[in-house]
């Protein structure tokens, strides 16, 4: 669904257009399945994510302003009531969730190996860190939008990003085998 | 001056999003580029990441959600009585269902228009992103374009008219399937073939009927889906008949299938 589809779509639903609500749900569920997955692991991002939709079904006749930012919006916030009820499950392992992904996928082992040092590296952020990350490079969602979800300013925004990244890439670095390279 | 790290990162970002010349950037801003370029790369390896798979028992909770949730909340004055008489669906709905799966089959009764008609497509795209192979693949086509066909008729027999969009996406499916067909071995070629061939037998004998009961008007509207679908029954038949020569035939079926389908957009 591109924008010029998004936008009435968007209209109908908030004016209790049932069809087009259940539309918006299912073009967006495998977005935010994905970013629940990358959040807090496989283990619970479906039912998150199935409670991010039971919110976006009683509040959308209020929502204003981008979609995709309200909708993410509402992810952030599932996922930071989570982390708060159950503080044992903070370390969601992304590992886990990249190995659930790649595990019946037909690839060479050395991809897969990238991926899950990718995933590892993610593990290593501050939530803060990890939260932008999945926004902005998972989800490709605009610092415009980021700025909406999360409150930051769009300096604040540059910055984090600079440092969600060099910690992965350092971190990144320190794993590569050893063959008198620099990294 | 010096280039500041964290701006130069994000418009090479910004430039590698949107198809930019990041070159440029990096150019334009050498003191800084050997620590930028390896950012913008991890930055693309993360968008790369595996997306996972919906699982039904995720499908069904999201299901039931939606369904429960419609039944409970008001609608606007202005669409009340259009919203009641499909809550009152959905509530009818759900009487007849017990647990996710169930309304995962409540779901497959939907047409266009209906509640739940988004989630029974939805549960259809993760159906066939969990089939491995183009035989399943082609299979699930030429099912889906058998749905189409079905959601057509219970339309038109609820007094919803002719919907020449299901049609059409019946006759597309059709061609999807016949392009998965001719990526195979010769044995899943006939397979697919033939499973086709039935297919178009079914439709034409389904489209026939609806003919018969349509007014001139609505005959009209139907007349170049049921050409079109003989065109196919042809089409099939010489593919399915004994011929080394069957991959081209599938190829040539798909691409008469394809200008017959161009036609009848042009129509529209």
């Amino acid at each position: 669904m591109d924008h010029t589809e998004l936008v009435p779509t968007v209209e109908r639903a908030r004016n209790g257009d049932r069809p087009a609500l259940a539309e918006l749900c299912a073009e967006f569920y495998p977005r935010v399945l994905r970013f629940m997955h990358y959040r807090v692991g496989p283990r619970f991002a479906e039912d998150l994510a199935a409670e991010v939709f039971l919110k976006v079904v009683r509040a959308i006749g209020t929502q204003s302003g981008s979609f995709p930012a309200w909708l993410f919006r509402i992810a952030a916030n599932v996922v930071t009531d989570h982390f708060r009820a159950s503080a044992t499950q903070r370390e969601a392992s992304m590992t886990e969730a990249v190995l659930e992904s790649v595990a019946s996928r037909d690839q060479p082992a050395a991809a897969v190996a990238h991926k899950l040092d990718i995933a590892r590296a993610l593990e290593q952020l501050t939530d803060d860190q990890r939260e932008l990350v999945t926004l902005k490079f998972i989800e490709g969602l605009s610092n415009a939008d980021i700025g909406e979800i999360t409150g930051r300013s769009p300096e604040a925004i540059r910055v984090l990003q600079f440092r969600a990244l060099a910690a992965m890439r350092q971190f990144l670095s320190r794993e590569e085998p050893s063959d008198g390279k620099q990294p | 001056m010096a280039s500041n790290l964290e701006d130069v990162l994000d418009l090479c970002l910004d430039a590698a999003r949107r198809g930019g010349d990041l070159e440029a950037i990096l150019r334009h801003h050498a003191d800084v580029a050997g620590e930028v370029r390896p950012l913008v790369s991890l930055a693309g390896e993360l968008a790369a990441l595996p997306a996972p798979q919906p699982t039904p028992e995720g499908l069904a909770k999201l299901f039931a959600h939606l369904a429960a949730e419609s039944g409970a909340r008001p609608a606007p004055a202005r669409r009340a009585h259009r919203l009641r008489r499909r809550l009152v669906a959905a509530a009818a709905t759900l009487l007849v269902v017990v647990g996710g799966w169930g309304l995962l089959n409540a779901a497959a009764a939907a047409v266009p228009g209906d509640l739940l008609y988004p989630l029974k497509r939805l549960s259809e795209r993760v159906s066939y992103a969990l089939t491995l192979g183009s035989e399943g693949r082609a299979e699930l086509r030429i099912e889906f374009a058998d749905e189409r066909l079905k959601e057509a008729v219970r339309k038109y027999q609820r007094g919803g008219g002719i919907d020449r969009r299901l049609l059409a996406a019946m006759l597309e499916e059709a061609v999807k399937a016949l392009e998965q067909g001719s990526r195979l071995s010769p044995t899943g070629r006939d397979l697919v073939a033939r499973r086709l061939a039935c297919s178009c037998e079914f439709q034409c004998s389904v489209l026939n009927q609806m003919a018969a009961q349509a007014s001139d008007a609505e005959r009209a509207t139907l007349e170049p889906y049921r050409s079109a679908c003989h065109a196919r029954c042809t089409c099939m038949q010489e593919a399915t008949a004994e011929d080394k020569a069957q991959a081209d035939r599938l190829s040539e079926a798909a691409e008469r299938l394809r200008r017959l389908i161009s036609e009848l957009r042009e129509d529209r």
